[in-house]
């Protein structure tokens, strides 16, 4: 039976159901990070599918239930889409077991999305700890497909071991580019023997990084835009390294993630305060998040 | 003018009766397992008639405490069939509702599930809606734990209804009917010859209003609701010291939740094997630990009276701030059945801005 048939008996356009995407590639970042990258089972549905970068969407392996991921491919890559994720609980580790070729649930994508307009022309620093790369990384190829259209570069993304690392294959080709500042670091003690990159909290490096590449372009801080994701406490601290560099809290853009059920604003878990994730995030400038209650 | 006329109190329930012969599904108030509860009735007989507001709200026939959003079967070649809800909606009608449940669902749960601000409307509870006829009953007798007036509302608002019900107070009682909507002028067809006066009737429309005045100098229990949110809007508000104070001896139980007309949190479950199953829409609460535990172990809020702080901020802030609609329509359900006297009120006079000069909280 084709794609089609199989999706015919569902109401369209049902909020609850999603559509069943193929698994193309499964990639091991590392030994509990796994990225998909996945088709729509029916051919019409990918042709329809289109997305902004930094949208998210919900992932199901039946029987085990929903995980929220962010899209983490750039939406520039037609014929697939990326999610990618941690095993760490019931849903996930399930997912991590699948192969190439099994089929999942999609529905999404949902959430607001990065504003490239408002990027043009400036420096851009990224800076993501751990899992939180992926939300960050979508956006980089983003830009990178547009290169001219940006100032400088810089990605600084850190793990507690060099073993947690995501990406690390893209983050060499970027720094090949010539053009992009790529700085890996490790928490202390997570360095192997012969370890190049850095070592150090993501925090502690954008501060003492990011203003020498700053100064080097010459537009003034005012010209940059911060984007971070990770852990809460390394985006607390990175905001406060960025304010302390002459950063404007509208010029920091965070991506926040909740728990999740619906997507769509009625399941009622993943406000902040009265703030719904789902509805107006996931990305925020840090103003936004300053003027929220200390719900997180 | 919508007033259709009147119904002898002893023709009000034959309601059900004429109904259920036209092969309507009838919810009214009726003895479940020893409370008075909505339930689905098919005779006058089984109607809970003296009653101030059933223990449960009419929300769970529009939005199931758990229902299916589809069926998944896994295909042995690969892949899955995956078949929608396929519900049926049958036509419904909810006799001896009060106005506070009819505003909470008719425009608060509608504002959530039907998407007006956001879009992503959910079908199955619009469905539901729109295949029920709402018939509110006005109050006559709030008791101390009701609020509605407070909310906006009142005994005999007829926001959210189709038809509205009052008992008259002069000379002989009698139930003044108004048709509100289309689908309530239908239920006046309907039930034809119980209604009696078919026509404008000033005399009845002024004595429907007054039994309305009365009831509502019936009520005692109340608040600043503006101050309420202008206090919830200022983010300093937030660690206010009355939340660890009043709700320090939440048990987290979720009653006041599951009872909340306009609460409408849920979640989404798998219910089956790898191979086959059901994904169900599950009724949840903001008062479980579980309900925002993350996977990663992070928990936003660890603690019961962090959790009924949210509880708070949603029945007076983030309703409106997100859903453009009332979080609270002053039912008392939540303040009359929490085990442990925990009562939403005491935040919301604490916080009003007048009650804190008033109690010596601020100069």
């Amino acid at each position: 039976m084709s794609g089609t048939a199989l999706q015919a008996a569902v109401r369209p356009g049902h909020l609850y159901v999603p559509k069943l995407v193929r698994i193309q590639k499964v990639i091991r970042e590392t030994h509990d990070v796994v990225t998909f990258r996945m088709a729509f089972v029916d051919e019409a549905d990918q042709a329809a599918f289109s997305y902004n970068v930094g949208q998210f969407g919900e992932f199901s392996l039946f029987g085990m239930g929903e995980s929220t991921f962010n899209i983490s491919s750039s939406p520039t890559w037609k014929g697939y889409f990326e999610c990618c994720f941690r095993e760490v609980g019931r849903v996930t580790e399930a997912l991590a077991r699948l192969k190439e070729g099994d089929v999942i649930g999609f529905r999404g994508p949902y959430g607001n999305a990065y504003d490239l307009e408002r990027m043009r022309g400036r420096d851009l620093i990224f800076a993501a700890g751990g899992i939180g790369f992926p939300p960050i990384r979508c956006l980089v190829w983003q830009v990178l497909a547009e290169r001219e259209k940006y100032g400088a570069i810089v990605v600084v993304h850190g793990a507690r071991t060099a073993g947690d690392l995501i990406y690390q294959r893209e983050m060499e080709e970027w720094a090949r580019l010539g053009d992009v500042h790529v700085i890996k670091t490790v928490d202390p003690g997570g360095e192997p023997e012969g370890w190049d990159g850095e070592v150090g909290f993501v925090p502690t490096v954008v501060e003492e990084r990011v203003p020498w590449v700053l100064e080097r372009r010459g537009k003034g801080v005012e010209n940059a835009m911060a984007f971070t994701c990770g852990p809460p406490i390394m985006t607390k601290f990175v905001i406060e390294a960025l304010i302390r560099m002459g950063f404007g809290l509208d010029q920091i853009v965070l991506t926040l993630e909740n728990k999740m059920k619906c997507a769509v604003g009625k399941c009622g878990r993943c406000n902040i305060g009265g703030t719904y994730v789902c509805l107006e995030g996931p990305i925020f400038t840090a103003d936004q998040v300053a003027a929220m209650h200390d719900d997180a | 003018m919508t007033v259709r006329g009147y119904i002898r109190p002893e023709s009000l329930w034959q309601i059900v009766d004429v109904l259920h012969g036209q092969g309507v599904r009838v919810v009214a108030p009726t003895l479940l397992d020893g409370l008075c509860q909505f339930g689905v009735v098919t005779s006058s007989k089984a109607v809970v008639t003296d009653y101030l507001l059933p223990q449960n709200t009419y929300k769970e026939f529009l939005f199931p405490k758990e229902e299916r959003v589809l069926t998944y079967i896994k295909r042995p070649e690969g892949g899955y069939a995956l078949t929608g809800p396929e519900h049926d909606f049958p036509e419904t009608v909810v006799l001896g509702g009060r106005p506070c449940d009819a505003a909470a669902i008719g425009v608060s749960l509608k504002a959530v599930f039907g998407g007006a601000k956001w879009g992503h409307e959910d079908p199955l509870f619009m469905e539901r809606l729109e295949a029920t006829t709402v018939v509110s009953i006005s109050c006559d007798r709030p008791d101390l734990s009701c609020f509605c007036p407070t909310m906006g509302l009142g005994p005999d608002d007829p926001t959210g209804s189709d038809v509205l019900i009052t008992r008259t107070e002069e000379g002989q009682p009698v139930f003044v009917l108004e048709a509100l909507s289309p689908k309530g002028e239908a239920f006046a067809r309907r039930i034809g010859d119980l209604v009696h006066g078919d026509r404008d009737d000033g005399d009845l429309a002024a004595r429907r209003a007054e039994a309305g005045e009365a009831a509502r100098g019936r009520f005692v229990r109340t608040f600043d609701v503006e101050g309420v949110k202008d206090f919830l809007d200022d983010p300093a508000n937030f660690d206010d010291a009355m939340y660890a104070r009043l709700g320090t001896k939440c048990v987290s139980c979720g009653v006041c939740t599951f009872e909340c007309p306009t609460c409408h949190c849920f979640d989404l479950k798998d219910v089956g094997t790898a191979t086959q199953g059901e994904r169900i829409k599950i009724w949840d609460s903001c008062q479980f630990p579980a309900f925002t535990l993350h996977a990663s172990g992070h928990q936003p809020r660890p603690l019961p009276w962090e959790r009924y702080r949210n509880r708070f901020l949603c029945k007076f802030k983030i309703y409106q701030d997100t859903f453009e609609a009332p979080g609270c329509t002053g039912c008392g359900r939540c303040v009359r059945d929490c085990p442990v006297h925990v009562d939403i009120t005491t935040y919301a006079m604490r916080a009003g801005a007048k009650q804190r000069k008033l109690i010596g909280i601020e100069a």
